[in-house]
């Protein structure tokens, strides 16, 4: 029960620090993370115990996920007349992180409990603890690699993409949706309201064709 | 309530569906099956306040899920770093694929 309050004052601290330095770096996840991880390794409180204690957080993941339809509804507008470029930019980016980033892994030699986590890295982390289970992946190794694609793409995404000559803003919304989630998302945001609305709806549509597109792709790769 | 009632029969419709077609977990189902219904008509102002709220605290939600990378520090160097070059790559790769469409 304590273990359970620490979690949500934690959290409630990264948040309120996250509106003062409004940085993509300082992503309240990432900070309730890395302090509750930083928590456990000092006062050696293992991780199971941690985890049973907050069973009643991760269980409402799963209508939070049901409620992810509500999202997906209120930014359907958004797409208008460039829904062409931007289904097939979230589909493929979906289907590239599900089947390349397990092969890239596997080739640089990681160990296979953490190839099995990697394709998961782009699927927003409410749907990653549903889906990688389903795949022999252990959500407790999926959802840090999720955060921290989260983070990366936050931080490199723009001035990679305007490298790649891509910048109109809905479109650096839809492959910061797609790549990093909500914490692409939350980037997508300092962008405008159309490369938050693009990001949004493509982290959505990117969960649910990434929970479409796994039981025909991962088998291809031997992760059936 | 009434929201609250409506996210919980997706979802029970969405693991009734998981059970007979399988393919996706029942959440994920839900998920579909309530953006299917608000597009053939249900009024989303029915699902608030419990939709909007729900989506307001997901992160918190996965955060005990994230603390997980605690086991990270049980790992040997090269596969710790295998798997951080293979994410900072396929990061990029899944950037790239998504983006490009929109290129002028």
């Amino acid at each position: 029960m304590s273990l359970l309050f620490l979690t949500v004052a934690v959290y409630l601290l990264a948040e309120a620090l996250y509106r003062r330095v409004k940085h993509p770096l300082a992503n309240p996840v990432a900070l309730a993370v890395l302090a509750l991880v930083v928590f456990l390794r000092l006062t050696g409180v293992s991780y199971a115990e941690f985890r049973a204690a907050n069973a009643a957080l991760i269980w409402l993941l799963k209508p939070a996920v049901v409620a992810l339809g509500y999202a997906l509804y209120r930014g359907w507008g958004a797409i208008t007349e460039r829904a062409g470029p931007f289904f097939l930019g979230v589909g493929l980016g979906s289907a590239v992180s599900l089947v390349l980033t397990p092969l890239l892994a596997r080739a640089l030699g990681a160990p296979e409990p953490l190839v099995r986590a990697l394709a998961f890295k782009s699927v927003t982390s409410g749907i990653t603890v549903e889906l990688a289970p389903r795949y022999g992946a252990d959500p407790a190794l999926a959802v840090p690699l999720v955060i921290l694609a989260g983070v990366l793409g936050a931080a490199l995404g723009v001035p990679f993409l305007r490298a790649l000559g891509v910048r109109l803003p809905f479109f650096l919304g839809a492959a910061l949706g797609t790549a990093s989630h909500g914490i692409g998302t939350a980037r997508a945001a300092e962008e405008g309201p159309e490369a938050f609305a693009a990001a949004a709806l493509a982290m959505a549509l990117a969960g649910l064709i990434s929970g479409l597109f796994a039981p025909l792709l991962l088998p291809l790769i031997g992760l059936g | 309530m009434a929201s609250v009632f409506l996210i919980l029969l997706f979802w029970f419709l969405g693991e009734g569906m998981s059970r007979v077609l399988g393919l996706m977990p029942g959440s994920l189902w839900g998920m579909a099956l309530l953006f299917l219904a608000l597009r053939a008509g249900l009024e989303p102002r029915h699902l608030r306040p419990a939709a909007p709220l729900l989506l307001r605290w997901m992160p918190l939600f996965f955060v005990p899920v994230g603390v997980g990378a605690v086991t990270f520090f049980d790992l040997p160097a090269r596969a710790l770093f295998a798997t951080l070059a293979a994410l900072l790559l396929g990061t990029l790769f899944t950037l790239a694929a998504s983006g490009v469409w929109g290129r002028r």
